[in-house]
């Protein structure tokens, strides 16, 4: 179904994320993960075979690409639509429509089907994909989760053979993971030949017939599922991929030595413009050095939370507390500091250094050692006359991290800090977290990742239509907690 | 009961509000299209944009109104401002409608099926898709430089968020020529396009008023 043979290929303008040589062949109903770390090559396989490379990314491309009979190098991508479908990364940058409806027909639209076959293949694709409640809604209204079942939906109305997925689940929790495990089963029992590049694996263990290794664009190793599982488990961490079997993990995260509360929350409690309430009457304490994880399907309430405590929300009414020292929303911000899922947005500089130099007043500005000192223990130093947006996102991330800490920032509120991010990466998270906690900051996680909750977190605090649900530290003892929510 | 228009009607009137305001003769014509505007969303069941509008049109003329009170240069700069605000606001008020009544892909076949070459149609319709995302983009901005006590400042927070559209308008870009926009097929719409009476009757409703406003508009009619 796909022959990719002797592909040479680098973008551009940059020399990274090349591909060298790489040849493979995948049959028709194969399911296949293209594994590996950052940057290794996995995502730029996929856009060989939509054919977004070379027509669209251009650069310096060499060998052959054959799709379903179709050579990539001779073929525009319109006329691959109808043969490959693509589900992308980011559910925020891939509707051309604001309604979903819209959105299901579009690429039937596109190709020219009359009128009346456009309907039949939305209702076909609404009824085979079990996703009827999901069209005539508006697209900004749809979770993340919904955002990537449309996209599939979109993408199915063409009848591709062919689906690749670029990252599906990087921005999803773990219900809507699990939606997308079920609808791919679907695709795949179709006979549909799947292509999935993806950062987390274990939900694809159902699902994929083989596995291939990249590793700084070459095919390191392809093994089938078996033969993967069947690696002894030295060899398996050693690859630096997210774990395939859930059911080896375990919380490693030490509790807290201190048990004085330093912040304190009472009758915290947020509302929206019309009147909807979405956090209500919220009261906890923590801890410096501890480190809570927020859990809690869509809308219950974890990002209002995340900005009502860092002062951002401002329907609110409630106290939070530092020390003993009632803070006002107002006061909060910086002091409560929330490192954003996207954190390039928050870098304003030129220059990772300026960066953590920039200040709202010059007394407030952090001296010269102080900031080498953070660049340092972040592993900045080499990167600090670079400019932020040249950053890879783990980066960017550590240095929106940076900034908090040149501030003196007390609490900090991550939001899913690990997503989209490989192993190393996911660890050096923890890494970092780690170096908080010991130097006595309260840390938030808001997360859907498995692996990091266990890793780093001490205590979970699960919300549930605006209110804590339940809320215990992460021991030994309670662990089966945990695997209860993300069975 | 709402009407359904035609997004080929609704394109045709955004047009002519512009020849309207453009001959634009005086105030009292100007008042009469923003009235048949106003029952033009009132049948499309654009209650929000209707009352929205109305209350920012009305509260334009009060304050230009206050400012006639005093003759200064404060007041004269204001009522400028004001004035050249005034002058898009029928294009706005109506605008705000058709976005409101009308799908991207309605409207692409739309413009298609009138020959509009595809160089402008794309371009036109990302720029449509584009706003609420752009919204989106610069609230989080905002909330980042409020996080660092940033005040307000173009090179802080306009740069990151060109950069950052830049990007979205390359992925969207991407997403779409794997769904087939660029195929040279003629593109079909799933609604089909058919013009039906109250389409006309709007239609000829408006061309009587750009014709009017073009010939002088209510001033005429006194000689």
């Amino acid at each position: 179904m796909v022959k990719i043979e002797n592909v040479t290929f680098h973008y551009g303008e940059t020399r990274e994320q090349c591909l060298h040589d790489v040849s493979m062949h995948i049959k028709k109903g194969e399911c296949v993960l293209l594994c590996g770390e950052s940057g290794c090559g996995k995502t730029t396989i996929t856009r060989l075979i939509n054919g977004l490379i070379p027509h669209f990314y251009e650069g310096e491309f060499s060998g052959k690409v054959i799709v379903a009979g179709h050579d990539i190098a001779s073929t525009q991508p319109d006329a691959l639509a109808g043969t490959v479908g693509s589900v992308f990364q980011n559910p925020r940058s891939q509707f051309f429509n604001l309604d979903t409806t819209g959105e299901v027909a579009f690429g039937c639209e596109n190709l020219g089907l009359p009128p009346a076959e456009i309907h039949k293949r939305v209702n076909k694709t609404a009824a085979g994909l079990g996703i009827e409640h999901l069209l005539d809604r508006d697209i900004f209204a749809l979770s993340g989760g919904e955002k990537q079942l449309v996209a599939i939906a979109s993408a199915y109305a063409l009848s591709p053979e062919i689906f690749v997925f670029d990252e599906p689940s990087s921005n999803l929790d773990w219900n809507a993971v699990g939606e997308l495990a079920k609808l791919m089963l679907k695709l795949k029992q179709a006979g549909k030949t799947l292509i999935i590049a993806e950062h987390r694996l274990y939900w694809l263990a159902e699902l994929i017939d083989r596995l291939v290794y990249m590793k700084n664009g070459r095919i390191e190793n392809d093994w089938t599922v078996s033969e993967f599982l069947s690696l002894p488990e030295r060899e398996q961490t050693g690859l630096g991929l997210r774990a395939l079997n859930p059911n080896v993990l375990h919380p490693t995260a030490a509790q807290p030595e201190q048990s004085n509360p330093f912040m304190r929350v009472s009758g915290l409690s947020a509302w929206y413009k019309r009147g909807e309430i979405v956090l209500r009457d919220i009261s906890f304490a923590a801890c410096p050095g501890e480190v809570i994880a927020i859990l809690g399907g869509n809308g219950a309430g974890k990002t209002t939370l995340a900005r009502a405590l860092c002062g951002l929300h401002n329907k609110q009414s409630g106290e939070v507390s530092l020390g003993g020292r009632r803070l006002s929303a107002k006061s909060r911000a910086g002091t409560f500091y929330l490192v954003m899922q996207e954190s390039g947005y928050q870098l304003f500089t030129d220059s990772v250094e300026n960066e953590m130099m920039l200040s709202r007043s010059r007394r407030s500005r952090p001296s010269a050692e102080k900031v080498s000192a953070i660049l340092e223990s972040l592993s900045l130093t080499d990167f600090k006359d670079r400019h932020p947006m040249s950053l890879s996102g783990g980066q960017k991330q550590r240095t929106a991290i940076g900034t908090a800490m040149a501030h003196e920032a007390e609490v900090l509120i991550f939001d899913e800090p690990s997503s989209g991010l490989d192993y190393g990466n996911m660890r050096r998270v923890v890494a970092v977290i780690e170096q908080l906690r010991s130097k006595g900051k309260t840390v938030f996680i808001i997360t859907h990742d498995y692996e990091l909750l266990l890793a780093a977190c001490t205590r979970v605090l699960i919300l549930e239509g605006g209110r804590i649900r339940i809320d215990f530290p992460l021991t030994k003892d309670n662990f089966h907690k945990v695997k209860e929510i993300f069975s | 009961m709402t009407l359904r228009f035609d997004p080929r009607v609704k394109l045709l009137i955004l047009v002519l509000i512009n020849v309207v305001v453009f001959a634009s003769p005086d105030m009292a014509t100007e008042w009469l299209c923003m009235g048949m505007i106003a029952v033009l969303l009132a049948l499309m069941g654009c209650w929000r944009q209707l009352s929205l509008g109305l209350l920012v049109y009305a509260g334009m003329m009060g304050v230009l109104y206050l400012c006639g009170l005093f003759d200064n240069f404060l007041t004269a700069f204001i009522s400028m401002t004001i004035v050249c605000f005034r002058k898009i606001m029928p294009t706005v008020f109506f605008a705000s409608g058709l976005l409101a009544t009308t799908k991207v892909g309605e409207l692409v076949s739309a413009m298609q099926s009138m020959r509009v070459p595809k160089v402008i149609v794309i371009p036109f319709t990302v720029t449509l898709r584009f706003f609420p995302t752009a919204r989106e983009e610069f609230s989080a901005i905002l909330d980042a430089a409020r996080l660092r006590g940033l005040r307000f400042s173009m090179e802080r927070t306009l740069i990151p968020m060109m950069l950052r559209c830049a990007n979205i308008a390359e992925e969207l870009s991407a997403a779409s020529v794997t769904r087939g926009i660029e195929s040279a097929k003629k593109r079909t719409s799933m609604r089909e396009l058919h013009l039906k009476a109250p389409d006309f009757c709007v239609g000829v409703v408006f061309v009587a008023l750009a014709v009017f406003s073009v010939m002088g508009g209510v001033l005429v009619l006194y000689g």
